[in-house]
């Protein structure tokens, strides 16, 4: 590598302190927004939150603030052994204050919190590492030793890009796999202070180099004496039994999928994933109403799927003699859990002979078998994450009816209010009902504070006659504590039944069906879940529940912003454009992301470690993009209109992806299937490449167009590049993909793109002054 | 003719052109909504306790909180406001959840067992429980719920249609819908039909007493029998509802009382022991008690619910100080839900979830012993 070509010391420690910069950024942002969403019991609204605090805290740190301090501070070196000092101490200080702070928050175990204290939590646990990571890479990008100025943030840029592809790799396969959270972060911290230690190795005072120097190397050695003494070890212990105050914590374990907790109180065992309650030992009305309600219709049920189970579910489905399971459960963990913590005979019947476990993903799992069942039993959360939204979609009631005997009934539930259904429920309600209209002939709901659906193919098979469901019970000779007549008479009420029917009649004609590229029904389920926090932000949320209004909002809003650029293109002009390039690809990037990984989930499955690729894979693609542009950029006689090319690269691009999407979402059989599915995950490989190649362009432009210095240049790049990520992160997890679907997203971002395009295309001619 | 344009004129038009659009459209979705339709036909009820400060302010005296407040401001509990001076009822006779429940989910069971009683609520409520069942109305304002207009004498009518041995004020805080309570209490009284008030019991003594002429039975919720956790998780004080439970017993209300168990909340032994004692020392023994299981709600969503040997020691707790009826709710063919007659032990109420299995209650008293059993049952 060119970059290599200079075996000076001083290269090597800095090329090293960018590659551990991009281990850090990516590592410490996965563990972190773990810990976040397991302390402050989020959904993916709130995870979008976090990102955008980093992606902001990012911007800051390497706009305005990387600006302000790195023309003002002349020893460099020792700035940045200073900053990466700090660093490796906000770390593991970030994920601690994750756990205590809704201590200091007043927010109770269990507890959902305020907006207020929602934001205030992803500020103070974000932005320090954001800040510093972003502060760090401006303050590197200009140590770097290569022939240019452009080249210097060329090759910065890959560096970091390449230590994000190996710190997603490390984490997810490794550090998550080994390392408990705390653990891992000091390994992180050690990383960095290594670091720091070297590069001041050429730093010009000798004060200044000792101090931080010895300071690095005595952390470093405490860092690993704690490690090695069990010290780490017993702050994660603690820091995690603080934040189950109250329970006896009997087992807090990190697999791929997430954090599973396991707790005690007077006997009751519960279990927790990501913080949020999953099931308890001994809650029989969960497990009956579960099982018996689909179950209970069929007349001699032999073979039942069941995906995502828990607590007595197993053993209910086993009173019915003769039935056997296929269990799909995603992550291990859970059984492993329960097998070590639910022990007590009859209720949890995973070592039963009639019990195949398949720990895989239900939809995966789905897709490729060839058993037909009499029931399968749906029993998730509800979809509160575009990934679990999978479950609930049009295709997937698709693909379980072709699994179904004939006779046989589909069941699952979600929550739900007894008393009340208010306008965001019901509409939540219905459009899940109105889904699974469109598949299944019968479609029946159970009302209550969970609402339980049952479909089936064949009309007059369900009935919700308390009378007729407590009869077949007590034929079948199933005994029941709770699914039996005294329960349903009161459950089932006709009066309660019409309720429900109304409720969810005002609303039919405002809601839409839930696609697998369209998941609608998180949305309404995101719109549910942000009026636990606050009804304000529910009614904000609700004003989108119209497409056309987002989509004139969205469009409005950008329109705006070009006409304003457009009418402004004095001196500034091709500098300005070209950083609203950087910003526009900076958002569509962001967005191919989410987009990539959630159709590669709807077609083939959650499967972590392709998911993993596909995230790896666009950091590759964005480090061979840079290094590729870095090693050509003194080669390019003519950048402003290389970097036209690239943006027409950038508009083609989402039609390409929906082209994929749709080509492979064709492909059912082998091994057309399989084949898709590998190309599929190197899909982000092109998107990245793309992005990589226009960034050391961008400042190759900018400090063309002015002279100016290294730091200027990167700092207002990145930051920027890090300001388009924020505002696609923001709306594209949270409206445009929900609402609009990903169609219609692409082309929005089409539509984006080009607008970008033709400002560019209009600055061409200022450029050539430039050239 | 572009060029003119300065930056600061754009930005200001711009922003005046997305703002007003947003607006613009929030203000037709407002004349559409029902909630100002109804303002401009006004249909309110003055709210029969407040205080006039001056022209412009009154004071709320319905629950201890004695909000102060200015024409057009909202109460903290959503339903009350007022206007010129006077203060109204936003919820009369606009309920807008409607139900007919057996009287044991209320839960009262020495009222009546096996009747069907008529249960109604409005939006608002004057707590903030994080744990509350019915959140998508209690902590709403009125406005922005699906409302139905249904006028005191025709809650009265479809009570006796559905066969209704009783009407419940339950769900929300009927506190905040008084008015609507005390008129449609009145008017169920002279029809012979009784009247139930299932309330967390935050009210000023003075509405109290004048309610106490209407109502035949309260189910208090006793929500937890300390300050803090009353103020930190409910909002509220609990001094006034054990104000409240005296009065209502001295006013001759049958009264049950219901202590939902969280998880480390308000679980403590030695909190439900005080607890037990203060019942038995201010409301006798005969007063029953429901330890009720707490299930995952609202804002304590991811907190479990409570493990049943806990509701299983708070009943041995209150047995052992003395109660003769302490239950445990939601568990079904656990023996919590029977009454024992307290002389002869034998089960002279039998239930099973709501359902009741047997009644050996003859003319108030034990089939067995003759024991006078305390309730209403006839």
């Amino acid at each position: 590598m060119q970059v290599l070509r200079l075996p000076d010391s001083r290269n090597m420690g800095i090329i090293y302190a960018l590659f551990v910069l991009g281990i850090t950024a990516v590592s410490s942002q996965i563990l972190l927004l773990r810990e976040f969403f397991t302390s402050f019991y989020g959904n993916e609204l709130s995870i979008g939150f976090a990102l955008s605090v980093w992606l902001l805290g990012g911007s800051v740190g390497s706009g305005p603030l990387a600006r302000f301090f790195s023309e003002r501070i002349k020893e460099k070196r020792a700035l940045f052994s200073f900053l990466q000092i700090g660093l490796a101490a906000f770390v593991p200080l970030s994920i601690l204050a994750a756990r205590c702070l809704k201590l200091a928050f007043h927010v109770g175990i269990g507890e959902i919190p305020g907006i207020g204290a929602l934001l205030a939590a992803a500020v103070l646990i974000f932005t320090p590492i954001a800040l510093l990571v972003a502060f760090l890479f401006v303050l590197g990008s200009q140590m770097v030793v290569a022939a240019t100025p452009s080249k210097k943030i060329g090759y910065a840029y890959t560096l970091e890009a390449a230590g994000a592809a190996l710190g997603g790799l490390l984490t997810s396969f490794f550090l998550i796999k080994y390392f408990t959270c705390l653990p891992a972060a000091f390994l992180l911290s050690a990383l960095n202070l290594i670091s720091a230690a070297w590069i001041v190795y050429a730093c010009k005072k000798a004060f200044l180099k000792n101090a931080l120097r010895s300071s690095a190397i005595l952390l470093t050695g405490a860092v690993i004496t704690a490690g090695l003494l069990g010290g780490v070890n017993y702050l994660e212990k603690e820091s995690e039994r603080l934040s189950w105050k109250g329970f006896n914590v009997l087992d807090v374990e990190d697999s791929i999928y997430g954090k599973v907790a396991v707790t005690e109180r007077a006997g009751q065992i519960n279990f927790f994933q990501n913080g949020l309650f999953l099931f308890s030992s001994n809650d029989p009305l969960t497990a009956e109403e579960t099982v018996h309600f689909p179950m209970v219709f069929l007349d001699s049920p032999e073979d039942i799927l069941l995906i995502g189970g828990g607590g007595e579910v197993l053993a209910e489905i086993l009173k019915y003699p003769g039935a056997r399971i296929d269990y799909v459960e995603l992550d291990p963990l859970i059984i492993t859990l329960s097998r070590k913590y639910l022990k007590e005979k009859p209720f949890y019947s995973l070592d039963d002979k009639r019990v195949l476990i398949k720990n895989t993903d239900g939809r995966f799992f789905v897709k490729t078998s060839k058993t037909l069942y009499d029931a399968i039993i749906i029993n998730l959360p509800n979809p509160y994450t575009a990934e679990i939204n999978r479950f609930y979609t049009k295709e997937f009631f698709e693909e379980i009816k072709s699994l179904l005997k004939d006779k046989g009934v589909v069941g699952f539930s979600v929550s739900s209010s007894a008393n009340y259904l208010s306008r965001e429920q019901a509409m939540f309600l219905e459009s899940l009902s109105q889904t699974a209209e469109s598949v299944f002939p019968d479609v029946k709901i159970i009302p209550g504070n969970t609402a339980y659906f049952l479909l089936s193919k064949n009309e007059g098979l369900i009935s919700l006659d308390p009378e007729f469901i407590a009869a077949r019970l007590a034929k079948k000779g199933i005994h029941t504590l709770y699914v039996r007549d005294y329960y349903l008479f009161s459950l089932l009420s006709r009066e309660r039944q019409s309720y429900l029917k109304n409720a969810l009649g005002r609303v039919q004609n405002a809601v839409r069906i839930n696609f697998d590229l369209s998941p609608i029904s998180y949305f309404y389920d995101t719109v549910l879940w942000s009026s636990y926090l606050s009804f304000s932000l529910s009614k904000f949320f609700m004003y989108f529940t119209t497409p056309r209004l987002l989509l004139i909002s969205v469009t409005g809003i950008f329109a705006l912003f070009f006409v304003f650029l457009f009418l402004r293109r004095g001196k500034g002009f091709v500098r300005h454009v070209t950083l609203l390039a950087l910003g526009t690809t900076g958002m569509s990037e962001i967005a191919f992301q989410i987009i990539i990984v959630l159709s590669f989930q709807a077609l083939y499955g959650y499967l972590y470690y392709k998911i993993g690729i596909i995230i790896t894979s666009f950091m590759l693609g964005l480090g061979a993009g840079g290094m590729y542009m870095t090693r050509k950029l003194d080669l390019i006689k003519n950048p402003y209109g290389a970097y036209i090319k690239i943006q027409w690269l950038v508009v083609a691009y989402p039609i390409f992806l929906l082209l994929c999407i749709k080509a492979f979402g064709g492909l059912r059989s082998e091994p057309f299937y399989s084949i898709g599915g590998n190309i599929f995950a190197f899909l982000p490989l092109i998107a990245g490449f793309i992005g990589g190649l226009q960034y050391p362009l961008a400042n190759r432009i900018y400090l063309g167009s002015r002279g100016t210095e290294v730091s200027r240049s990167v700092s207002a790049t990145y930051s920027v590049d890090l300001l388009g990520s924020f505002v696609g992160a923001l709306c594209v997890s949270a409206l445009l993909m929900p609402i609009l679907g990903i169609p219609v997203t692409c082309f929005l971002l089409v539509l984006l793109n080009t607008a970008t395009l033709i400002l560019l295309l209009i600055g061409s001619k200022q450029s050539m002054s430039y050239a | 003719m572009f060029r003119k344009i300065t930056r600061r004129k754009f930005l200001k038009g711009a922003s005046i052109a997305v703002a007003g659009s947003f607006f613009g459209t929030k203000l037709i979705e407002r004349a559409l909504s029902g909630a100002d339709a109804l303002a401009e036909t006004g249909y309110f009820k003055e709210a029969r306790h407040y205080r006039v400060i001056d022209s412009g302010t009154v004071e709320c005296a319905l629950c201890p909180r004695r909000c102060v407040l200015k024409n057009g401001q909202r109460s903290p509990c959503r339903v009350r406001e007022p206007r010129n001076g006077k203060l109204y009822s936003l919820v009369y006779e606009l309920p807008c959840s409607i139900h007919v429940d057996p009287i044991e989910k209320k839960p009262l069971y020495h009222m009546l067992p096996a009747s069907r009683s008529f249960s109604i609520a409005t939006a608002g409520c004057n707590l903030r429980c994080k744990y509350c069942q019915n959140w998508q109305i209690s902590q709403e304002n009125p406005e922005d719920v699906v409302e139905r207009y249904l006028p005191c004498e025709e809650v009265v009518n479809a009570a006796q249609r559905e066969r209704c041995a009783s009407i419940a004020y339950t769900y929300s805080e009927p506190i905040v819908f008084y008015e609507y309570m005390y008129d449609t209490s009145k008017l169920a009284k002279a029809k012979g039909i009784k009247n139930v008030w299932v309330t967390s019991g935050f009210i000023n003594p003075e509405p109290l007493e004048e309610l106490s002429g209407v109502i035949d039975a309260a189910n208090i919720d006793l929500k937890g029998f300390s300050e803090s956790f009353m103020s930190e998780v409910c909002g509220a004080r609990l001094e006034p509802v054990l104000e409240t439970i005296k009065i209502a017993k001295k006013n001759g209300i049958w009264v049950e009382l219901t202590n939902l168990l969280i998880p480390t909340l308000n679980d403590d032994p030695v909190m439900i022991k005080n607890m037990c004692v203060w019942i038995r020392e201010n409301m006798g023994k005969e007063v029953p008690v429901h330890f009720s299981r707490f299930w995952p709600m609202y804002k304590l969503k991811n907190l479990p619910p409570t493990p049943v040997k806990t509701l299983r020691m708070a009943r041995e707790i209150a047995q052992k100080e003395g109660l003769h009826f302490a239950y445990i709710g939601n568990v079904p063919q656990d023996p919590g839900n029977n009454t024992y007659c307290p002389r002869c032990k034998k089960t002279v109420v039998g239930r099973a979830g709501y359902f009741v299995m047997e009644n050996n209650i003859a003319s108030s008293k034990c089939k067995f012993c003759g024991y006078p059993i305390a309730g209403i049952w006839e």
